[in-house]
């Protein structure tokens, strides 16, 4: 079955482009311009990864993953989802974030597409 | 004149009085030149009273006398003082002081006149020469021994009051030094942008200036002790710091209550020329300017971080996908010139991340993650990561480690950045023999090294090495191109870890660069 990929960027070149490299390596995307949107399509999409920006409108990268931990812890049926985050800011606290939240890979922009499909593949194949 | 007996023994008696209530040397004098007709009839007399530079010489006629009179006189009185004194005085060494009154004969020019008599006597105190009290007469015979005897002992009289009024100028003038300094060392204190606050051992403030007082809140009448003072915990740790450290300690604090202030504190040991503690100095600085100047390079930096790399992204992967035929076929020479684009979009990426690496580091923004890790396995991790691009070039990158495993404390980032630097431009400029890469555990120190058969660097331009932009020759290969900034970058890195880095190097022979990062482990006790 085809992996359905949710892809966040508030950037409408970089969201496009995101799309379609990765529907031309054969995943289904969805895509989203800010954090609510985000929040809404894991939910309606069920995505089975999630690629993600740190600044985003109205909830940033950060935010969105506090946000859905904090749904589940508060039982609603939100599954946990692999998260890549692709920024252009190379924070020290994404560190930190990728040992302690479901982050699996830090890519900073501008990223090279050979690398960004290398995790996508070893984490949903 | 006949001198009544009574009378002089007064004038005697006067002398101690007299000085008591003058502060100063030349009132005194002038009254005892007008008194000692008085004690022994005579024409013209003199105090000369010696000074570090010269001698002053006060002089007084009681008759009218001739100008010849007069300097023959003084000659007189110049040569006893210097025979007493065994010093040698010139005319032009003495200041004349004369201290005749209003009603006291005026020297007549054409007269016959001369010094038939003369007689001096030093003002002597406790075995020092003060100085000289001469008397002079036209007419000889004058000074007989009987006569003489009461101006030897109201000369003696003199020279103790003249001794008292030196010493009483001297702390008067002393005391002016001080006021003056007094004065200086007030007005500093007062004017200085700083806050200034002594305390002593018991914490009671001893000083504190108009700036502190304004800082802290201080009121013009507060008792003297800290602890009523609002900063009073900080104030005692850092009393109780200095102290048991016997050094300066610094503290920054938020002093803001709407608006924000930040202070920093510099509390040194106060000590006395004799080394005793007497408290501490506690300097207080309004440091917010600077910590707002340092939040905005920060957010400076990572704006343009933000802002510079979006671009990039699409223009990147927009070409990239034109490249991977995604959007179609594309022509040979189309490849070649998209492949153009590719390559310096990732060289301004490069050049971006040097220059946000290295304001980071000029602006002591850099984040580090220190960690104990093992210096040969990263070192390892680097040379892999080389060896096909060294192998294309026909080149070998040999290592060299003293043993298996070295522990450093350090941020393994930074650390693959400084070697990956070093061994990259290595390769860059070696054309045939080999890299080398060391790493040696020496005493407090590990050394790592990366040497190459290159063409090295020349005299003149090895001090400017580590310098920004700077770079020699070249290359016109198809490699990556340099930024100019590694090396800077590097230097930063390894200064950031409390070591120090140098290059060695001779013009088409070579280069070495080398490291050195403290080997102490904190947590670790000193090998």
């Amino acid at each position: 079955m085809q992996k359905k990929i949710l892809a966040v960027d508030d950037d409408p070149h970089i969201l496009l482009l995101v799309k379609t490299r990765l529907q031309a390596n054969g995943y289904s995307v969805a895509t989203a311009v800010d954090g609510e949107e985000c929040l809404k399509k894991i939910v309606s999409e069920k995505p089975d990864l999630l690629i993600l920006d740190v600044m985003l409108p109205k909830l940033d990268g950060y935010n969105i993953l506090i946000t859905l931990k904090e749904m589940r812890m508060l039982g609603e049926n939100i599954p946990v989802i692999p998260v890549i985050m692709l920024t252009a800011r190379g924070e020290p606290r994404i560190r930190e974030l990728i040992e302690k939240e479901d982050i699996q890979a830090y890519i900073l922009k501008p990223f090279d597409s050979k690398e960004l499909l290398q995790e996508i593949k070893k984490i949903i194949g | 004149m006949s001198n009544d007996k009574s009378l002089i023994t007064d004038i005697v008696k006067e002398v101690g009085n007299q000085a008591l209530s003058l502060t100063s040397c030349r009132p005194f004098v002038t009254w005892v030149l007008e008194n000692t007709p008085i004690v022994l009839e005579h024409d013209c007399a003199a105090i000369v009273i010696p000074e570090p530079s010269g001698a002053k010489l006060y002089l007084r006629l009681n008759q009218p006398l001739s100008d010849g009179y007069i300097q023959e006189f003084k000659l007189k009185t110049i040569e006893a003082i210097g025979a007493s004194m065994d010093r040698k005085f010139s005319e032009k060494d003495i200041e004349v002081v004369i201290c005749s009154h209003a009603d006291a004969p005026l020297r007549m020019g054409s007269q016959e006149d001369a010094v038939e008599a003369f007689y001096h006597t030093n003002l002597i105190v406790r075995g020092k020469n003060l100085g000289l009290f001469a008397i002079s007469s036209r007419k000889p015979d004058t000074f007989l021994v009987y006569r003489v005897n009461m101006f030897k002992i109201f000369a003696e009289q003199v020279a103790l009051a003249i001794d008292s009024l030196k010493a009483r100028e001297e702390v008067v003038r002393q005391s002016r030094i001080i006021e003056i300094e007094r004065i200086k060392m007030q007005t500093a204190f007062c004017g200085m942008a700083e806050g200034l606050v002594m305390l002593d051992e018991s914490n009671q403030i001893v000083l504190i200036n108009p700036v502190a007082r304004k800082m802290l809140g201080v009121e013009e009448d507060h008792s003297g002790n800290i602890l009523g003072v609002s900063l009073a915990p900080v104030f005692l740790s850092l009393s109780e710091q200095v102290i048991a450290e016997n050094r300066l300690v610094s503290r920054e604090i938020n002093l803001g209550k709407s608006i924000e202030m930040v202070v920093r504190l510099d509390a040194a040991p106060a000590i006395d020329a004799q080394n005793k503690r007497l408290g501490i100095v506690v300097l207080l600085r309004d440091i917010t300017k600077d910590k707002e100047i340092d939040r905005l390079k920060s957010e400076f930096i990572s704006t343009v971080s933000h802002e510079l790399r979006t671009p990039l992204t699409t223009i990147r992967e927009s070409v990239s996908q034109v490249l991977d035929g995604i959007l179609g076929a594309v022509t040979e020479q189309q490849t070649e010139f998209l492949s153009f684009c590719l390559e310096d979009v990732d060289r301004l990426t490069r050049l971006i991340n040097d220059l946000l690496d290295i304001s980071r580091l000029e602006a002591k923004k850099t984040e580090m993650h220190k960690e104990v890790l093992d210096i040969v396995g990263l070192v390892k991790g680097v040379h892999a990561s080389f060896i096909s691009r060294a192998a294309a070039k026909g080149l070998e990158i040999r290592t060299d480690f003293s043993k298996e495993n070295i522990q450093v404390y350090a941020d393994r980032d930074k650390l693959i950045q400084v070697f990956t630097n070093l061994v990259g431009n290595s390769l860059k400029f070696t054309e045939r023999g080999f890299i080398g890469i060391s790493v040696i555990e020496k005493a407090d120190v590990i050394l790592c090294s990366v040497r190459d058969t290159g063409r090295g660097i020349s005299e003149a331009d090895v001090p400017k090495t580590f310098s920004k932009f700077q770079q020699f020759c070249r290359t016109d290969d198809a490699g990556e191109k340099g930024t100019g900034l590694g090396l800077a970058i590097s230097k930063g890195i390894v200064e950031l870890h409390g070591g120090k880095i140098w290059v060695e190097s001779k013009l088409n022979e070579g280069s070495q660069f080398s490291f050195v990062l403290p080997a102490q482990i904190p947590g670790l006790p000193v090998q």
